[in-house]
């Protein structure tokens, strides 16, 4: 969940998300072709610098303001995200899932059988959540239907 | 002649009107070795044998080549993480070569922080995921860049395994 903006953002924050995402944009809106998107990447970033040294903050927020409008202008033709596929908001964000350690109570005795001390190692510990469970929170109520 | 070879699988047996003796167990024995019939006594062109052979003996060289590859290591998140970082040409500028674990972006290279985030963007490059905005702002110092990989690409170092024998090659220090 460390995507989610959960404190308040100064604004050399704001500005460094801003061009991190404007790395995002070009390298969508230019692939496959890496040296275009080099080339975009330039042009913003001397962009950038030449408003380093601005030291009214009011304008430095109207000029990041305008920055993140023509942002959001220019990205909405890009609807999927294919840069990461398996992160948050890729487009292949937990499409293979890692299986629930249950899983592993659900194989065939003679598929046990071939990993004799894990199991036996997993029984003891299953025992011990168990006693611990019930230490804790006593007997559960049965499931709600 | 032709609509004959392909309605037959290319085999020459019914246009040749030939037939190899294949009743006794030592004459196909005797043929066999030859490599140019099949068991039912049908001749093979050559061409088709060598190739055959050749694509399984190029299978063969790739199934050699699909091994698992050995885990991941710490040290080796560590080297690439540096090499990242001497590739940046600003780095290259600032101090060439001279950049350890300990160095921190700002204070010893003189960096800004979009310079900071462009090292943040490669190393996404590199590794294939996206690192998330809240997480960039600590990484200042290649050794916080490379405990957040380590922890984000969940790699333990695995002791080598204790074996009874030696006589096992995989675990013998010596042959390698």
């Amino acid at each position: 969940m460390s995507n989610l903006p959960t404190t308040f953002l100064t604004h050399s924050q704001r500005v460094c998300r801003l061009y991190k995402s404007l790395f995002v944009y070009a390298r969508r809106a230019h692939w496959p072709d890496r040296l275009a998107y080099r080339q975009c990447m330039v042009e913003y970033r001397a962009r950038f610098d030449a408003n380093k040294n601005v030291q009214d903050l009011m304008k430095a927020k109207r000029l990041l303001i305008a920055g993140e409008d023509e942002l959001k202008k220019s990205m909405h033709v890009h609807t999927e995200n294919f840069n990461f596929p398996e992160s948050p908001n890729g487009i292949a964000e937990n499409r293979y899932p890692t299986p629930d350690d249950s899983a592993l109570d659900g194989w065939h005795p003679l598929e046990k059988a071939q990993y004799p001390t894990y199991f036996a190692t997993r029984e003891k510990r299953k025992k011990a959540y168990m006693e611990w469970y019930l230490k804790r929170y006593g007997i559960p109520d049965p499931p709600m239907m | 002649m032709l609509k004959t070879i392909i309605r037959h699988g290319c085999r020459l047996r019914p246009a040749l009107n030939m037939r190899l003796p294949t009743s006794t167990l030592n004459t196909r024995l005797h043929t066999s070795s030859l490599s140019k019939a099949n068991p039912h006594g049908q001749i093979w062109p050559c061409v088709f044998v060598s190739r055959r052979t050749s694509i399984l003996e190029q299978n063969i060289k790739d199934a050699g080549q699909m091994r698992t590859p050995p885990p991941l290591t710490p040290r080796d998140i560590e080297s690439r993480v540096l090499r990242i970082c001497n590739d940046y040409d600003k780095i290259q500028e600032a101090h060439k070569n001279k950049i350890t674990l300990a160095t921190h972006f700002m204070n010893d290279l003189g960096l800004d922080s979009l310079d900071h985030v462009e090292i943040i963007v490669a190393l996404e490059n590199e590794f294939g995921f996206e690192v998330p905005d809240a997480d960039y702002d600590k990484l200042y110092t290649i050794k916080a860049v490379v405990d957040y990989l380590i922890k984000r690409m969940n790699i333990v170092e695995h002791k080598k395994p204790v074996v009874s024998s030696a006589s096992d090659p995989r675990y013998d220090h010596h042959h390698h």
